[in-house]
């Protein structure tokens, strides 16, 4: 991997999605059904999907120029997989207290 | 698994259940131990990264290498537990217990929240395997900001998932000694 901004790119992306998958699953049965179904576990299905789109995300974005300012980069990604961490664990509370 | 107030019923259970405690707690403290060991691993980059020269930063990128390998196996292995032996005998056996929440907050957020740190991890290698020569030579002092940012956030995640997986255990833990 040798293009920063399309590994941050690729990260943001997979956490983004990561944090739809899990709250979609739990909200919609239908939904959980079908993302079971690609595999024979939903969490499975979500790893898969997680490190894929990691993947996939980066080969699409390596072409595109790295500017170098990684520092803003990072900042980005911390502060989104903070606010997905953020939104897992208080949708979990929310549940459970409900 | 579930309990009726039959002994014999008991007994069944604690003959069936015997095997999968043994198995469960051999993967979950490979599991836990190689999370540590690359949580450890990534200690030792934001401790070479402080005062990066050529050697520290290539000694950091061996640590990245270790710790993102050590996260990957260690996800396989929690894994393979989560599905084998925690959704059939751990899980129920947390939610009918005295604190149920130790799977219905702390497993459902430890198990989504972990998919992060391996992807975390493997910005953190790309930013050393690119950054090699700024780091080394600190001509660049943001970059070095950015790197030990994501390798802090990464120490921080890989510490929360050790702590929920203590509170996961000690649910299951009183769940049990509430069948003694």
């Amino acid at each position: 991997m040798k293009n920063v901004k399309a590994a941050t790119t690729a990260a943001i992306s997979s956490i983004i999605l990561t944090l739809a998958l899990t709250l979609s699953t739990e909200l919609s049965e239908k939904f959980k059904n079908f993302i079971t179904a690609l595999t024979w576990h939903h969490w499975v299905s979500k790893s898969v999907i997680a490190l894929a789109s990691f993947f996939i995300v980066y080969l699409f974005a390596r072409k595109q120029k790295d500017d170098g300012n990684i520092l803003q980069q990072i900042k980005i990604l911390v502060w989104i997989t903070v606010i997905a961490i953020f939104v897992i664990i208080l949708f979990f509370l929310f549940e459970y207290f409900k | 698994m579930g309990c009726t107030t039959s002994k014999n019923k008991y007994f069944i259970n604690a003959k069936y259940i015997q095997p999968d405690i043994k198995m469960a707690s051999f993967l979950i403290g490979l599991h836990a131990a190689l999370g540590e060991i690359g949580l450890a691993a990534f200690i030792w980059v934001f401790v070479e990264l402080l005062k990066p020269s050529s050697e520290r930063v290539r000694r950091a990128k061996i640590a990245a290498v270790i710790g993102t390998i050590l996260f990957f196996i260690s996800w396989i292995i929690g894994g393979y537990y989560y599905l084998t032996i925690y959704g059939s005998v751990v899980k129920p056996l947390i939610k009918g217990g005295s604190q149920p929440w130790g799977h219905l907050v702390a497993m459902e957020a430890k198990e989504h929240i972990f998919l992060f740190l391996p992807i975390l991890s493997l910005v953190s290698l790309a930013i050393l395997k690119k950054e090699e020569k700024t780091l080394s030579q600190n001509k660049n002092p943001s970059t070095k900001k950015a790197l030990l940012i994501l390798v802090a956030l990464i120490i921080i995640l890989g510490v929360a998932m050790g702590l929920l997986g203590y509170l996961i255990s000690s649910s299951a833990r009183a769940a049990l000694e509430a069948k003694i």
